[in-house]
């Protein structure tokens, strides 16, 4: 499967048109972004993402917990995670792919390569997938 | 004796009533008889009668009277013992009054007229000098002075005043003194001297400050160590040092120094202490660990009142500072977490503009952007090394113990600072021996102290000039060394090499890049595997850093125990990182 919808959850305005011009200006990917959880969910049901892209320090909802939520919709279930996130502690890094996401940016992140970085790590999980058959 | 002059007294009242029987007896007898009887035989007998009686009388007379002047005489003579010992007490109770208490008689006009040799030395006067003076002279406010005036109404009333008054030596010293003031009278009642009884106490009052000072420094929170220069035997400890100790007074004087702490380094302590014999330092301060928690001790030489020389150390209990800094310290790291996430979107932003990807820059305008980014990546790794640092000191960060193979690493961290070496046209020149070389450690930890050593030898290296990274095979221990060819350290900055945002200005002056904080992570980082940083350099030759790693194959089976606080943040870290570094984590760790 080919990586091409991207939902891209961050509550700095900033940050969010950084990743923008970086993932649809230099990636060419489809992106849609969110302020916040509520309306991520809202919005994911109808974008149908092929991966979310979530800050993990968010007020009120936590990127865990949006991505929990989301999972609960219709076809979402599986749908693979990337967190962002400017705690670098190693072990929170580790909890983090524990708890199933695909990998782990951390702020401050590469506009240039960071669509890079991203095709990366979904073509490591094709070939994974490829090599388990699924 | 009593039993002796009654019995006298009961003698000499019968022998006097029976000689005077005896005398009457005979001589009426002789008369009377001489009326009735007239015969010459009886007159003979009667004759015989009044001599015998008379002799009787005689003797008892005689004896009397010898009995009674012995008794006389002897009573004579313990009388005049008697009078002899009450002279010689009034003497000497003179001579005492004199020697030890200070004397002087003014008339009734308050004018002196007599003083003792004792007065001469406590107030500093001749006799010359002093006689003829008014006596209010000897107070600190003349005639003004409210004791004085006490005493000239104590006078008035013919009271004698006593107690304890401050009054002035010739020189203007004050002179403590117990003092009794008796005025002395004339047969017919009239004031005519004063004689004034002082007692110096101002040595007592002097003995009273030094046990005020002594109490203080039994209380003083700090703990003070007094011990012997050569002997290093203790000479006293406040109650704070012996509670540390868990020494009684008495225990305390019989210990030295060394007795204080486990593993107390005589020879380093030596080392320590050198700056105060050659007279480049009048105190050294050290931190140190002690199995109690981490202490700063500053010690100095003090000569006491016996010429002898003695080391003087006062012991500060960091524990408490070390809980405010850690506190700073994460409040620091809080504040630079938050810097993060205003640095992405800046940062991010600057390499957008620069890629081109929102469209090309003018000319003029590329240059300051590259500032901009050239900048905030500096902000960015300087955020970086306080994260790092806090988590080292608060103990958040953990040290993975693998298998590494130190070629491997190196090379690894050889081929991260390729860019930044060409960048700075320096070449990066290694030397790996034949064998492997494996240690127990971090792997992503010594790539960051690999690194920081390596951008930073690369920073101070003349352009064209290579840096030496060499590993190489010590005894137990694989040596591993990153050599410059730079200016060199200047002797005067060496000490500062290691602590927080100190980087010095180098031998040449240029300014370089760098957040200050590379090396104290580099310190703090090789400390948790059981090394430390060292470096030698020679200014207009380069500067050498190196550091040593245990061997596995030459590794004891149980590693020596790290303790966190050691490394906890500190505002005066250790001075130098050879020597003082050393003591630190030797106390420490114990070994």
């Amino acid at each position: 499967m080919e990586l091409n919808r991207i939902l891209h959850v961050d509550d700095d305005e900033d940050i969010r048109t950084i990743v923008q011009v970086a993932l649809e200006v230099v990636g060419g990917f489809e992106l849609k972004q969110c302020a916040d959880g509520p309306s991520a969910i809202e919005a994911a049901r109808e974008f149908q993402p092929d991966l979310l892209l979530l800050d993990v320090m968010m007020p009120n909802m936590s990127g865990q917990d949006v991505r929990a939520e989301i999972g609960k919709l219709e076809g979402l279930r599986d749908v693979h995670t990337i967190f962002v996130t400017a705690k670098a502690e190693d072990d929170f890094t580790k909890q983090l792919r524990d708890e199933g996401a695909l990998s782990v940016i951390t702020k401050p992140f590469d506009p240039m390569t960071l669509a890079d970085e991203i095709r990366g790590i979904w073509a490591s999980l094709e070939q994974a997938n490829r090599q388990t058959g699924t | 004796m009593n039993f002796n002059r009654d019995f006298v007294r009961v003698f000499a009242v019968i022998s006097a009533f029976l000689s005077i029987v005896f005398l009457v007896f005979g001589t009426r007898m002789y008369f009377y008889t001489a009326m009735i009887v007239d015969s010459n035989q009886a007159q003979q007998f009667l004759w015989t009668q009044l001599l015998i009686s008379l002799a009787v009388s005689l003797c008892l007379a005689s004896t009397l009277y010898a009995v009674f002047s012995l008794a006389i005489k002897r009573l004579q003579a313990q009388k005049s013992a008697l009078n002899d010992r009450y002279t010689r007490e009034i003497d000497f109770h003179q001579t005492a009054i004199n020697l030890h208490t200070v004397l002087c008689v003014s008339d009734s006009g308050g004018v002196i007229i007599e003083a003792n040799e004792n007065f001469e030395a406590t107030f500093g006067y001749s006799q010359d000098e002093i006689i003829g003076e008014h006596h209010s002279v000897l107070f600190g406010e003349g005639k003004q002075d409210p004791q004085h005036r006490d005493i000239e109404a104590a006078l008035e009333e013919d009271r004698v005043w006593t107690g304890e008054q401050k009054m002035v030596s010739k020189s203007g010293e004050p002179i403590f003194v117990n003092a009794t003031v008796i005025p002395q009278f004339n047969t017919k009642g009239r004031h005519t001297r004063t004689v004034f009884m002082l007692t110096d106490v101002t040595v007592r009052r002097t003995a009273d400050t030094e046990r005020f000072l002594s109490t203080m420094l039994e209380e003083l929170q700090d703990e003070i160590y007094v011990f012997d220069v050569d002997t290093l035997a203790i000479r006293y400890l406040n109650r704070s040092a012996r509670r540390r100790c868990e020494w009684s007074i008495e225990e305390a004087r019989c210990k030295r120094i060394s007795d204080t702490a486990p593993n107390f380094d005589t020879g380093l302590f030596r080392k320590h202490t050198q700056p105060l014999f050659d007279g480049s330092k009048k105190l050294v301060t050290i931190e140190a660990m002690h199995p109690k928690g981490p202490v700063e001790i500053t010690t100095r030489v003090i000569t006491g009142m016996d010429g002898k020389r003695h080391f003087l150390s006062v012991l500060r209990d960091l524990s408490h500072r070390k809980v405010i800094e850690s506190a700073k310290m994460e409040s620091i790291a809080t504040v630079s977490h938050e810097l993060r996430s205003p640095l992405t979107s800046i940062k991010g932003s600057l390499r957008l503009l620069q890629s081109g990807a929102v469209g090309d820059l003018p000319e003029k305008a590329a240059p300051i952007v590259d500032i901009a980014a050239r900048n905030s990546d500096q902000l960015l790794l300087l955020v970086n090394d306080i994260l790092d640092l806090e988590k080292i000191g608060s103990g958040q960060m953990e040290f993975a113990r693998d298998k590494v193979d130190l070629i491997a690493l190196i090379d690894d961290a050889i081929g991260m600072n390729l860019a930044y070496a060409d960048k700075y046209k320096v070449k990066l020149s290694r030397h790996m021996p034949e064998e492997s070389a494996t240690i127990t450690g971090d792997y992503d930890r010594l790539i960051q102290v690999m690194t920081n050593l390596m951008s930073n030898a690369i920073k101070f290296s003349p352009q064209n000039e290579a840096v030496d990274i060499t590993l190489e095979r010590r005894t137990e221990t694989w040596r591993v060394r990153v050599t410059d060819r730079g200016a060199g350290i200047p002797e005067k900055v060496r000490s500062l090499i290691g602590q927080p945002f100190s980087q010095h200005s180098s031998a040449d002056g240029k300014k370089r890049e760098g957040t200050g904080l590379g090396l104290v992570i580099v310190k703090k980082i090789l400390v948790h595997h059981q090394s430390r940083l060292r470096f030698t350099s020679e200014v207009g030759v380069g500067t050498e850093f190196y550091f040593d790693l245990p061997a596995e194959d030459a590794r004891p089976k149980e590693p020596p125990k790290v303790d966190n606080i050691a490394d906890a943040p500190s505002s005066q870290p250790s001075a130098e990182i050879t020597d003082i570094a050393s003591l630190a984590s030797r106390k420490a760790h114990g070994t």
